[in-house]
């Protein structure tokens, strides 16, 4: 009995413990999940910020929808201006009846003149704050950040979880198209290292809205510089990591084109450090199929394979020069050298980094470039070729 | 006089070795802000370091085998000066059961219930503890094999997930800290993870096995849990690379990253309880370990009663025992592990260099097994 009578207090005294678990629990009803930050600067006072939510337009009954929540509804946009992200979340939260719910963030966006001012202070928030992912992508917007969350895509209602996508898709091409907000972080706290952030604008066509990739602005001393354009991209990708699946047209002539399809590019680059010479030596192994031909009808097939190699490895080494020419231009080193330097070699590297600035533009580029056409595809030649081979019988 | 009858087996023991080394990962952040992308040759040095320690704690046992770390301080020290002794150990072991259980707290907190007071946390923690303790060391050690399997399972699993987000880059340079760095992170690794394994000497009486197998029960179970805790090392260097010694728990960041398809991506939550049930398991093995050193130093003979006093003692030392979790790393750098190795290399060491001058134990140890094995006992 003296047992029973204790277990049975136990309970009763424990019992407010383990029942009020759920003290703080919240419905979905009860949340605002967004999905979406846009940061910008405030248009009348410098100081102050802009940011904007774009967050899921969840309805009563929607969880029981086989669709996604929220899928047939335009996203809710919130809007608050203050010095910090943590103030203006604040207020957001008084001033709406439901609970801004952050952990679902799928996509950061930077204005343009917000990158400009430098954005290591809103990046130290995401990284601190618990809540945030550090998977998500990172994105600067050409004109205004809010912009891009108000944008009605055709594709997706929700524009953060359409760039999320893409974003996320592009990685499939490169890693280091996909700037996650770790990825910035990492690049961001490195003195030397100029990291590269996407661009992305707000395009009218037609009646619709579209949000179009223009290019990477690259950041020196955590400010956004200067821009380059989304083709250039590709002389930064093939140095730096490995490449997949993706489509380069090269216009020989006029007459005279072929769409090569780059199964695997791998890229080994070295530094060589000989006192103040630098010297940026990349091996590269690329491997391709044809995808399109226009012209070339006078070359046999076997003729036309190795002009197809031949012309892929001069496209690769001129993409490569080309933007390590922009690199060395705005004396901007987004391919990491420096880093590379520290790592191999903190000697030179000790030596070498207050005078970085002004060594960089010096650095020397050697490419050796072999590239392999293995496949024809389903057909071995042109309709064009075939019908001048068939004439001439 | 034995307080604690129940025993475990020599392997039950190897896998408790294993496991205490393991349920310190969640501490990488202490050696990661000092060594940095170097830090897994800390790992090294100081599993190195440490194998001659692991031999004191070996010999102490194989000399006193029906003694456990109270019983042998009085014997070799005296009675006045073992117990005075004893008390500074009540004291060391009062202190990691509290601050295991703080970080246990603080990491559900971060990860799981964010709006969830510590005190409450700790409480239903100590309340557990408690009622395990209650049942002896068999029922404490009971899973120690389960869980350093599962331990394993999650590091293998989760080095897996984030295997594309390596970079082999990330561990260079080597040997670019300051010298000094080198030295502290050796020295925080020896003391806070490695240097723990010193509670195992509370269980001397109640390890059933062989005499000869001492040795290897111990080394296999500290190369299990220093192989686990250079992995995770090198998992988080890999990973977080530069931004390693930034966060406060860079295992929960890696987890955090990973991201392989649709499927495997916002799991860290699975992970988190993992750590959070291993944990569990160390505060319970601690708080059993302080009941039991109390109990031999008031030379009581049933420890049951003491358990729930010991556990009301010490869920406001986690309340208070540091402001913030800054505090805590500052501590874990700069204070703790000067005060940790008094207790955990010098005293042992002492024990031996006493013994051997006062020729003790005066009857030698049986050859035969420490303990023979009982043969109704429930394993």
């Amino acid at each position: 009995m003296k047992k029973f009578v204790a277990i049975i207090s136990l309970v009763f005294i424990l019992s407010p413990i383990i029942l009020t678990a759920c003290w703080d629990n919240r419905d979905i009803e009860e949340l605002h999940i967004v999905t979406g930050i846009a940061l910008d600067v405030n248009k009348t006072n410098d100081n102050f910020i802009d940011v904007t939510l774009q967050i899921t337009n969840i309805q009563p009954g929607d969880a029981g929808k086989s669709q996604s929540v929220g899928n047939d509804d335009k996203p809710i946009i919130i809007k608050k201006s203050s010095k910090t992200i943590g103030d203006i979340l604040k207020k957001l939260n008084n001033e709406s009846n439901k609970f801004i719910f952050f952990h679902h963030i799928e996509v950061i966006l930077f204005s343009m003149d917000l990158a400009k001012k430098g954005i290591n202070n809103y990046i130290d928030f995401f990284l601190r704050d618990t809540r945030s992912r550090l998977e998500i992508p990172v994105i600067i917007v050409d004109g205004r950040a809010e912009d891009v969350l108000r944008v009605e895509l055709q594709e997706e209602n929700q524009s953060s979880i359409f760039l999320a996508d893409s974003f996320q898709g592009a990685k499939t091409i490169s890693k280091e198209i996909h700037v996650r907000l770790i990825d910035a972080a990492f690049k961001l706290a490195c003195k030397h290292h100029c990291p590269i952030i996407p661009v992305v604008k707000v395009e009218k066509e037609m009646e619709n809205d579209k949000l179009v990739d223009i290019g990477f602005v690259m950041f020196m001393d955590s400010k956004a510089t200067t821009m380059f354009a989304i083709d250039d991209i590709y002389g930064y990708l093939f140095v730096k990591d490995e490449v997949h699946f993706t489509d380069l047209e090269i216009v020989a002539s006029e007459t005279d084109i072929v769409v090569l399809k780059i199964n695997k590019l791998v890229p080994s680059p070295t530094v060589i450090v000989q006192g103040d010479k630098i010297i940026l030596e990349v091996g590269i192994n690329v491997d391709a199929n044809i995808g399109e031909v226009e012209g070339f009808v006078e070359l046999e097939p076997k003729e036309q394979l190795k002009l197809f190699e031949e012309l892929l490895k001069k496209d690769v080494e001129n993409r490569i020069l080309k933007t390590f020419a922009i690199a060395q231009e705005n004396k901007c080193d987004f391919y990491g050298i420096s880093e590379m330097i520290n790592k191999k070699n903190p000697r030179a590297w000790a030596r070498l980094k207050d005078r970085w600035k002004d060594i960089f533009p010096t650095v020397e580029v050697k490419l050796d470039v072999k590239t392999a056409v293995k496949s024809t595809g389903q057909t071995n030649q042109t309709l064009e070729m075939e019908k001048i081979r068939n004439d001439d019988r | 006089m034995m307080i604690d009858k129940t025993q475990i087996s020599g392997k039950r023991f190897m896998f408790t070795v294993a496991y205490f080394i393991q349920s310190s990962i969640l501490l990488t952040s202490f050696t990661l802000s000092l060594t940095r992308q170097d830090s897994w040759l800390t790992v090294i040095f100081s599993f190195t370091l440490f194998l001659p320690m692991i031999w004191v704690y070996r010999t102490i046992m194989v000399q006193f085998p029906d003694k456990n770390l109270i019983q042998v301080l009085e014997t070799v020290f005296g009675k006045f000066v073992g117990k005075l002794i004893g008390i500074g150990f009540t004291w060391f072991f009062l202190n990691l059961t509290t601050l295991n259980l703080r970080d246990l707290g603080v990491f559900t907190i971060i990860t799981v219930m964010t709006d969830t007071p510590l005190i409450v946390l700790a409480i239903m923690c100590m309340f557990v503890a408690v009622y395990s303790v209650r049942k002896g060391i068999n029922v404490v050690c009971r899973y120690s094999a389960a869980f350093t399997t599962l331990q394993i399972t999650i590091i293998i699993i989760s080095i897996f997930l984030v295997f594309d987000q390596a970079k082999f880059n990330n561990f260079l340079p080597i040997f670019d800290q300051p010298q000094l760095n080198y030295l502290q992170g050796v020295h925080v690794m020896s003391t806070i993870p490695f240097g723990e394994l010193v509670v195992l000497l509370m269980l001397t009486p109640n390890i059933r096995m062989d005499k000869k197998l001492v040795a290897k029960y111990w080394y296999i179970g500290f190369a299990i849990g220093g192989v686990s805790f250079l992995l995770v090392m090198l998992r988080e260097i890999s990973v977080l690379g530069n931004l390693a010694h930034l966060f406060s728990l860079p295992s929960l960041t890696t987890f955090r990253l990973i991201h392989v398809g649709t499927i495997f991506n916002r799991i860290e939550i699975l992970f988190a309880m993992a750590l959070i049930l291993l944990l569990t398991f160390k505060v319970v093995f601690l708080t059993y370990v302080t009941v039991l050193t109390i109990a031999q130093i008031m030379e009581l003979e049933n420890f049951e009663n003491l358990c729930a006093v010991i556990g009301l003692l010490i869920v406001p030392l986690v309340i208070t025992i540091y402001p913030n979790s800054i505090e805590n790393q500052t501590s874990g750098q700069q204070v703790v592990p000067f005060i940790w190795m008094i207790f955990e290399i010098v005293l042992p060491i002492f024990i031996l260099i006493v013994a051997a001058v006062k020729n003790l134990p005066k009857q030698k140890p049986k050859t035969t097994p420490i303990k023979q094995p009982q043969k109704n006992e429930n394993n």
